[in-house]
């Protein structure tokens, strides 16, 4: 006992709160750092004055400490040291609770019968603060590269050894128990100018210590390729020697591949333009001719008139060729502004497809009384349900093609098929056929063949592109099957409506 | 008399225009590409103008210029006939005199070729 008392008078000067028990765990000292650290008077201590009922002990979690955890207790009950037991305290005149790491440990009398129990707690509320800081700004830091898709690694010089971080497994698509392979091993995890590209600057960083920034093709385990940002240096020590490698890798694949994609829409889109403004040349040219040969027409004939001239009627013939031209020329554009807006419209009724055929034939027949058409067909009427006015356009701008594209001696084969779910009109001509490269942008709007056959051919270049427009409307299909040389063959499919097989 | 030669694959067009010269008192050649038109040439006398349109099947007007000039030298003037936005151009691009748009009026014709002759 006198030692402990000696001990006292040392623990009055210590910055560390030293509280002793008596065996029943009543307080009988308590030194002025452990009243401070606590908050509790003397006499609180000593359970002679009430404690604030909301003070209290709370683990590291948070939740109250229950009494029989309470350090001194532990004591009493195992007889034990207890060491590095971390306690909080929540105090009514603080805001945040404080931090103590807690010792406490037995004295035992000659009989070796429990005597004291001597705790003492070290403030470390300060520590915690900056433990927890550290903590939120790790875990804050690994949120920021996990969602800017950042790995990082380094490589110590002195023990060899490289050390990557979680993301850099996942965006290198490796199993995270297996260690990360060498600097001078990962020749095959970059393309062959990437890693030629690396390797410069790494040997340029050990020379210079100037750090580097690349965009490099990275290739991860599956083969496939990302494109990766990857910025590095080196750690000297203070002898300048190199101790540490260290980068970051940032897989920027997505960003990379949505630029593509911006430019390659941004090309569409001054394509487009480019073919709009192409069309309106195009149809300012092709309105141009029949409105001067109209307008000088009319002037002629007003000369004849005014002079008392007989008018021919091959004037008459020429005013009409181009007023139908002028009108065909309206109506297309009439057909492709609907288009553009959704507004063309099909009317479906039952009408007889093969006289409608024979009928088209006819009109152009008329047209072009030295081409031959031979149309093969089933007997007696194929009825079914279509727009008549649109069909027939699709079939006229059809074979008007055949008969503007393919020489005058050849023959024109017009053929009507009719199976239970659909009808199917082909077009075949014995002219020079059509470039494969060429074929698929037929049916787009303001194309045409050839260039040579474009001058001779003229026209808007809208009639299979609105002809498609039309037959989709319709359900259908339609294509052209050609080779250089050979021909071409040109046809639609319309559904019967007819479901029962 | 003044010969005019009016080369024009527009066939409503080439005739009307003929016609119309020829009423006025021309002689006039008249083709439907510069092909057609150097064929011609050869039996005829040359032209005090020539019309010409420039977008044209088997020979255009740009060849038909360069070959003109190659075979005659520059001793007729042409005057351009075009459909095309750019037909100043056009014009320029073939040391042409004059160019005319279309659609015109038959006076604007007229005054150009009288003009010009």
């Amino acid at each position: 006992m006198v030692q402990s008392i000696d001990m006292t008078l040392v623990f009055e000067n210590f910055t560390t709160g030293v509280v002793i028990h008596n065996s029943k765990t009543e307080v009988i000292f308590s030194n002025p750092a452990a009243l401070k650290m606590l908050g509790l008077s003397m006499d609180q201590m000593m359970g002679k004055t009430a404690i604030d009922p909301h003070w209290r002990f709370i683990k590291e979690d948070g939740s109250s400490l229950p009494i029989e955890d309470f350090p001194v207790n532990q004591v009493l009950s195992s007889c034990k040291t207890i060491k590095g037991f971390v306690i909080g305290m929540i105090r009514s005149d603080r805001e945040s609770p404080i931090w103590a790491i807690c010792n406490a440990h037995p004295e035992f009398d000659e009989k070796n019968k429990l005597a004291q129990i001597i705790v003492n707690f070290t403030e470390i509320t300060v520590q915690k603060r900056v433990e927890e800081e550290l903590k939120d700004i790790a875990a804050k830091l690994q949120a920021t590269y996990t969602l800017a898709n950042i790995g990082v690694w380094n490589w110590v010089v002195a023990t060899d050894t490289v050390s990557w971080t979680e993301e850099l497994y996942k965006i290198s698509r490796m199993d995270p128990s297996i260690p990360p392979p060498p600097f001078n091993q990962m020749e095959r995890m970059y393309s062959q100018d990437s890693w030629m590209r690396l390797q410069a600057a790494v040997k340029n960083a050990f020379e210079t210590s100037e750090p580097y920034k690349l965009e490099l093709e990275f290739i991860i385990s599956d083969g496939s390729t990302r494109n990766v940002n990857v910025h590095g240096g080196v750690k000297r020590d203070s002898t300048g020697k190199v101790v540490e490698l260290y980068g970051i890798l940032q897989d920027i694949t997505e960003k990379v591949i949505a630029e593509k994609e911006l430019k390659l829409a941004l090309e569409i889109a001054e394509n487009a333009s480019i073919i709009k403004s192409r069309f309106l040349d195009i149809a300012a040219h092709e309105l141009r001719t029949p409105v001067s040969a109209f307008l000088l027409l009319l002037q002629l004939t007003q000369r004849k008139l005014l002079n008392a001239i007989p008018v021919e009627l091959s004037i008459m013939d020429r005013l009409l060729h181009q007023a139908s031209r002028l009108s065909q020329l309206v109506v297309q554009l009439l057909d492709v502004s609907r288009l553009e807006r959704g507004a063309l419209i099909i009317n479906l009724e039952v009408a007889d497809l093969a006289s409608m055929i024979e009928q088209c034939i006819e009109d152009l027949s008329l047209r072009s009384p030295n081409r031959n058409f031979k149309l093969f067909k089933p007997d007696g009427p194929v009825n079914i349900k279509i727009d008549k006015l649109r069909i027939y356009q699709v079939l006229s701008n059809i074979l008007d093609n055949a008969l503007k594209y393919t020489p005058s001696e050849t023959l024109i084969e017009v053929f009507l098929e009719l199976s239970p779910r659909k009808v199917r009109i082909s077009v075949k001509d014995h002219g020079q056929g059509i470039a494969d490269t060429l074929r698929d942008k037929l049916f787009a709007p303001f194309s045409r063949g050839a260039s040579v056959l474009v001058l001779e051919a003229g026209g808007l270049g809208l009639g299979l592109h609105i002809s498609r427009e039309i037959v989709m409307l319709h359900g259908g299909t339609i294509g052209v099957n050609s080779k250089i040389g050979s021909g071409s063959t040109f046809f639609f499919e319309l559904p019967t409506g007819n479901e029962e097989s | 008399m003044t010969t005019i030669m009016i080369i024009e694959d527009e066939k409503d067009l080439r005739l009307t225009i003929k016609e119309i010269l020829e009423s006025e008192g021309y002689h006039v050649l008249s083709a439907g590409n510069g092909s057609e038109a150097m064929e011609i040439l050869k039996s005829s006398v040359i032209p005090d103008l020539i019309l010409l349109d420039m977008n044209m099947p088997i020979m255009n007007g740009w060849d038909f210029a360069k070959a003109f000039m190659t075979k005659y030298g520059p001793i007729s003037p042409i005057l351009v006939l075009t459909a095309a936005a750019d037909a100043r151009q056009r014009a320029e691009d073939i040391h042409a005199i004059d160019y005319i748009e279309k659609p015109f009026k038959l006076e604007w014709l007229l005054d150009k070729i009288k003009q010009h002759t």
